[in-house]
């Protein structure tokens, strides 16, 4: 854990709403795109997102990290929410992918739509990894960061992080073959 | 060779991530280019993908949600660590509980390992075996079988103490141990060599009273330090069969003396590390008293470590010669034959 995120973290503690913020804008994005690649869901992702924040208030006080970034916390919650959520729901895709995409951001609904298309490919690609293959291609390819942070977040060096890469690389071109997701 | 492959993939991925196209690494590694390339063509594949991203009016309301959970809680609730509240530390009982029973007298197919279990059961024996031995041995005396526990119990009390003050009342508990167990040894008389520590009050000149303990002197006894009545003194004796104590090493310790050549008290011949801090078994802390040995273990090497030459009253050999026991192959003009054999005895009988 950074000291920064040390100092965050203690001061979310005490109640202060800056911190609290601060964590929540510079955790978002991270938590949303792995909970969105697990539900293939816009909205839904969005709600359970802003759920994991609100767990994370519940339970910040007995936060002690031993040394791990808080990131690793939140996508320990957002990993149980999305259990939970597919636990209780019956339907499992809520939202059809059109109505999804009504619900989308205007713009350039063409280009929209092969982005759609091409999350949905790979969403669903990635349910074929396992929980760590997922999560080193999350955090390695869409948040693009560097192995010495995966390593960080997933608790685990570096070495077994590009093993771990090698493998997920491997299962992730296999299934997107299989769902096509090279075609467009 | 896994790993130099591994290796290799990080470092496409990186020229990948800067910019270089997937032929330009695999003409890098031609060697790997058959297995480097679909796993490239993935992760660039991957990479082209737009980054999903919310809607800013949900992360807005997010936000919004997350601080009004913030401001409903309690702020002194958030502050500090509660003590752990009354439902889960009643879980955390019964889990231990349900482990315990489960160790102790679950099914094999069911809980742990016959093995595991067997060691626990083993370990759980060893230590009520172990925690009865210590009492028994509470009242033990040198020569029985538990005086060796009673010994070792006491050094890992003072090991284990680490306040100052806990520690000297535990120091001067055990040189008062000491004292009374020369006295039942006595009533006893069983012939064993007993080390103590106690105050001079009296000197005659064959018998002296050490904290009401007579002990007879000798011409074979060696004296350190010059030894006067109202000295805090530390005595090696043997008992006699007709029940009285003959002095063979009598030391004065109320002067400043070299830390290691504190023996510390004890009524066997062993009194091994961190016995008493002669200023501690004196509550009374008189004001000749000045000297505050630290712990250490019984040096090994005697010749090495002991008190210089000192006055020897009734030695035969005159006032300036050494006193302390001595290495076999020194002459260092210790004492006479007899003597010198006596203190190897002695010394022997410490290691």
């Amino acid at each position: 854990m950074l000291p920064d995120e040390t100092i965050l973290i203690q001061r979310a503690q005490r109640g202060n709403q800056e911190a609290v913020t601060a964590i929540y804008d510079q955790y978002y994005p991270a938590v949303f795109t792995y909970i969105f690649y697990r539900v293939s869901n816009k909205t839904i992702a969005e709600d359970l997102t802003a759920e994991v924040f609100l767990r994370m208030i519940a339970k910040l006080p007995d936060f002690t990290g031993n040394g791990r970034p808080i990131l690793a916390w939140l996508y320990t919650i957002a990993r149980n929410l999305v259990i939970d959520y597919y636990r209780n729901s019956k339907e499992r895709n809520t939202m059809p992918l059109e109505e999804s995409l009504v619900a989308g951001e205007g713009g350039h609904p063409a280009k929209e739509m092969d982005d759609r298309l091409a999350q949905e490919c790979l969403s669903k690609a990635l349910l074929g990894l396992t929980e760590e293959q997922r999560q080193v291609i999350l955090l390695k390819f869409v948040d693009d960061r560097e192995i010495s942070e995966v390593s960080e977040i997933m608790g685990k060096n570096e070495r077994a992080i590009r093993s771990l890469q090698h493998r997920a690389l491997a299962a992730l071109h296999r299934a997107m073959g299989k769902e096509r997701c090279y075609e467009f | 060779m896994n790993s130099d492959f591994e290796l290799v993939l990080e470092d496409c991925l990186a020229r990948q991530r800067a910019g270089a196209n997937l032929e330009d690494c695999l003409a890098l590694y031609p060697a790997q280019a058959e297995v480097l390339s679909p796993l490239l063509l993935a992760a660039s594949r991957v990479r082209t993908i737009s980054k999903p991203e919310a809607r800013p009016e949900a992360i807005q309301a997010g936000r919004e949600l997350v601080l009004a959970a913030l401001a409903a809680k309690d702020t002194t609730h958030v502050f500090s660590n509660p003590p752990i509240s009354k439902p889960r530390f009643s879980r955390y009982i019964e889990r231990i509980f349900t482990i315990l029973h489960t160790i102790l007298f679950g099914k094999e197919n069911k809980g742990m390992k016959f093995v595991l279990r067997l060691a626990f059961d083993m370990m759980i024996i060893l230590v009520i075996g172990l925690g009865l031995t210590v009492n028994a041995s509470a009242r033990s005396l040198p020569g029985d079988s538990l005086y060796g526990v009673k010994r070792t119990w006491e050094e890992l009390q003072l090991g284990f103490t680490l306040n100052e003050q806990a520690r000297q009342e535990l120091q001067t508990q055990m040189t008062e141990e000491r004292r009374q167990e020369v006295q039942q040894l006595l009533k006893l008389r069983r012939p064993v060599i007993v080390e103590f520590e106690g105050d001079l009050q009296s000197i005659s000149a064959e018998e002296w009273v050490i904290d009401g303990i007579r002990v007879r002197i000798q011409s074979a006894t060696v004296f350190e330090g010059n030894p006067t009545s109202g000295m805090h003194v530390w005595i090696r004796a043997q008992i006699q069969p007709d029940g009285s104590l003959v002095a063979q090493l009598v030391r004065a310790i109320n002067q400043p003396q070299p830390a290691f050549s504190n023996p510390g008290p004890g009524v066997t011949s062993t009194p091994g590390p961190g016995q008493t801090p002669w200023k501690t078994s004196m509550p009374g802390n008189p004001s000749w008293y000045t000297y505050e040995p630290t712990r250490m273990p019984w040096p090994t090497d005697w010749s090495t470590h002991m008190p210089q030459p000192t006055y020897m009253p009734w030695s035969t050999h005159g006032p300036r010669q050494q006193s302390g026991p001595s290495d076999n192959s020194r002459n260092d003009g210790c004492c006479d034959h007899n003597q010198k054999r006596d203190h190897n005895h002695m010394r022997d009988r410490h290691h």
